[in-house]
């Protein structure tokens, strides 16, 4: 692995960039965590993988494991209590899990970047966000202080924050939260990462900053041909901008499909019943359908397939059997016995 | 679902009056002198009728929350009135107002730091066991405390702590936003099926628009601390007239791919101003695309605009804007 040149006054093409290859593959991924009250499995056989220039949104409610997934990823999990028994996680056909601290620290913040939800908690409130921005400068790269402080000047502009040289000194809680967030997402692109994680990156945004922000997030990932993993609740946000969706419940990936396919005609009853269950913007419908019951817990979760008590569709087989994730067509799956009937409506 | 519920000739449960709260900002430790103040809220009016839902959209620090603290009287109001049945509740205290908060209750954001960690469900509640069945809880939960139910549960111990007193009014402020979707699509459905059987009016602060919209009767859309907008869901979200909430609705992700390319959206540039030193004029002009040197010098008027005036189009509603002008932006038509 060379380090990487960016094409950066010419936009990168989306096709260009698949036929690059896969980024990053997620093989089977296990994450129990080992508490007093038993083992809880937060994740149990995960696959997912991203290309250069691709977004992939995984999709989950709490507790359904789609942030685990991404802290086992970025080696961010606290072991213990988090245990990964099984699995393996490829950036660029090399297994990190197989790697010694030193050589995934090197991947850390410079190859893959993560951006987390709560950008106030994420700063330090005693450093300047200069300071922070030119860190990654001067312990990756061994710039000088006054290089590194250009650097971070230079990002912040990127970012569109306004009056950059002036407000490089500032602490982050002279910032609004829209300008802390963008402060974020220039710190995980300052060493021009080739993957960016998005835990949740506008939830604790209004809407009309939410749409600034996802605008610069997928303006620079087009500019730098990143992959992206969304990660996020909002099916309203998935459908602005990703490729593919995986979608999560209790630890397993219970269906995989790219955008329109999913939204159009859904294979798994869970995503059926939370597309059915949100209110629209744009028409004034009748009783919301809901998904009756609770997420399941993790310590205890329902033999067979993990959905089944809140299922419409469930029958012996669904509380006996889990369900393998069948394919539904190509570059499409379902963990669901009943996908056939489902995906039929 | 709610049958339109509108009729103007009905009288007004809650009739709001130009309501305004200025929190000071003082200097100083011991002396302390006021150099200025946040202007949370100011001067807002409205109507609420029996049996309606009356939806209040905005974003952090518009004042929404303020608002349902003044109608609750958990904060005094630097000037205005709220009527109740014809009584200004503002003024009201001791046992008066008592008598008044039985019939105004409120159901809160975070359903777990609002209720008390150490009293069980049954204590908090008070009677009980028919209550929690009526918001669809095992009555044998009576003896539980708060820590032991899931966030969807919890926020049914909330209403049903708000419908404890038979209450005529209910306020909620952000009720679903802290739930899961599949569990939000519970609750809404709860609060519908309770309104119907109790013929209870609404105060619904969200600031998520495509709940609003489901659930209310008419919306108000609110920006620093005044009154932007407000008619009928249809009137809003169909025939805004209002450019900030044109950019609101436009910025609202639906979620439906088909949409991305299709959908016009409005990026506003820059964020909020200070509540505590607003422009001049018309609050949104810093913001807005339309904006001329009259926005600046003229505080635009919560009226309907002249220019709809008399016509039976649906852009005709209340609009505080000089330039007030129909846009879809939410692709229904």
């Amino acid at each position: 692995m060379t380090t990487i040149s960016k094409p950066a006054d010419v936009p990168a093409q989306r096709d260009q960039g698949k036929s690059s290859g896969t980024l990053l593959e997620v093989r089977d991924l296990h994450v129990e965590f080992h508490t007093r009250d038993g083992v809880v499995k937060a994740v149990n056989g995960v696959n997912y993988s991203v290309s250069a220039g691709e977004t992939l949104a995984v999709l989950g409610e709490s507790g359904s494991g789609k942030s685990v997934t991404a802290q086992a990823i970025m080696g961010i999990l606290d072991m213990p209590p988090a245990k990964i028994p099984q699995g393996e996680i490829l950036f660029r056909g090399q297994d990190m899990l197989k790697m010694s601290g030193e050589q995934r620290r090197k991947i850390r913040g410079a190859k893959i970047a993560m951006i987390f939800q709560d950008a106030l908690s994420s700063l330090n409130p005693v450093l300047s966000v200069g300071y922070q921005l030119g860190e990654m400068f001067r312990v990756h790269q061994g710039l000088s202080k006054k290089a590194a402080k250009a650097k971070s000047v230079e990002l912040m502009d990127r970012v569109k924050i306004p009056a950059a040289s002036k407000r490089v000194d500032d602490y982050p809680h002279q910032f609004s939260g829209g300008m802390r967030q963008r402060i974020m997402i220039a710190m995980a692109l300052a060493l021009e990462p080739d993957l960016i994680i998005a835990d949740e990156p506008t939830t604790a945004l209004d809407v009309t900053v939410q749409a600034q922000v996802m605008d610069l997030l997928a303006d620079l990932q087009r500019e730098f041909n990143m992959g992206l993993i969304l990660i996020t609740h909002d099916l309203g946000v998935v459908a602005d901008v990703a490729d593919k969706i995986a979608v999560m419940y209790a630890g397993r990936i219970v269906e995989h499909a790219p955008v329109h396919e999913l939204y159009k005609n859904p294979a798994h009853p869970y995503t059926r019943g939370l597309l059915d269950s949100i209110p629209r913007l744009d028409q004034k419908g009748q009783e919301l359908y809901a998904i009756k019951g609770l997420p399941p817990n993790l310590l205890n979760t329902p033999p067979g397939c993990a959905f089944n008590p809140r299922c419409p569709k469930a029958q012996d087989v669904c509380r006996t059997e889990v369900p393998p994730l069948h394919t539904v067509a190509d570059g499409r799956g379902s963990a669901c016995h009943f996908w056939e009937e489902t995906i039929n409506g | 679902m709610a049958e339109p519920k509108k009729d103007a000739r009905r009288e007004p449960i809650l009739e709001v009056r130009n309501l305004v709260k200025h929190f000071p900002l003082t200097q100083g430790i011991l002396f302390k002198k006021q150099v200025g103040a946040v202007k949370a809220v100011d001067g807002i009016s409205f109507e609420l009728y029996q049996g309606e839902t009356l939806g209040i959209v905005g974003e952090s620090g518009c004042g929404k929350s303020t608002v349902a603290k003044l109608l609750m009287n958990l904060e005094r109001a630097t000037s205005g009135e709220v009527f109740y049945k014809g009584q200004d509740i503002t003024k009201l205290s001791g046992r008066a107002l008592k008598a008044v908060r039985r019939n105004i209750q409120m159901v809160f954001q975070d359903p777990y730091t609002s209720l008390n960690p150490r009293m069980t469900v049954g204590d908090i509640i008070g009677k009980v066991q028919e209550l929690l069945d009526v918001v669809g809880l095992n009555p044998e939960y009576v003896n539980r405390y708060p820590h032991q139910f899931s966030g969807g549960q919890r926020q049914r111990i909330g209403i049903a702590r708000g419908l404890a007193l038979n209450p005529e009014i209910i306020i909620c402020d952000e009720p679903v936003s802290a739930l899961d979707v599949s569990v939000q699509a519970q609750v809404i459905n709860l609060m519908e099926k309770l309104q119907d059987e109790f013929n209870l009016s609404y105060l619904f602060i969200a600031h998520d628009l495509s709940i609003v919209r489901h659930i209310s009767d008419r919306v108000g859309v609110m920006y620093l601390g005044k009154m932007a907008e407000i008619g009928t869901d249809e009137q809003i979200y169909d025939h805004p007239t209002h450019p900030y909430t044109q950019a609101l609705l436009s910025a609202v992700p639906v979620p439906d791919p088909d949409a991305r390319e299709g959908r016009e959206r409005i990026i506003l540039t820059g964020d909020v101003p200070s509540p505590a030193n607003p422009p001049s004029g018309c609050r949104f002009r810093t913001r807005c695309w339309k904006a001329q040197d009259k926005c600046a010098e003229e505080l635009p008027l919560l009226a309907i605009p002249e220019r709809f005036a008399g016509s039976d189009s649906l852009a005709a509603h209340e609009s505080a804007c000089h330039f007030a002008e129909e846009k879809d932006v939410v692709g229904a038509a």
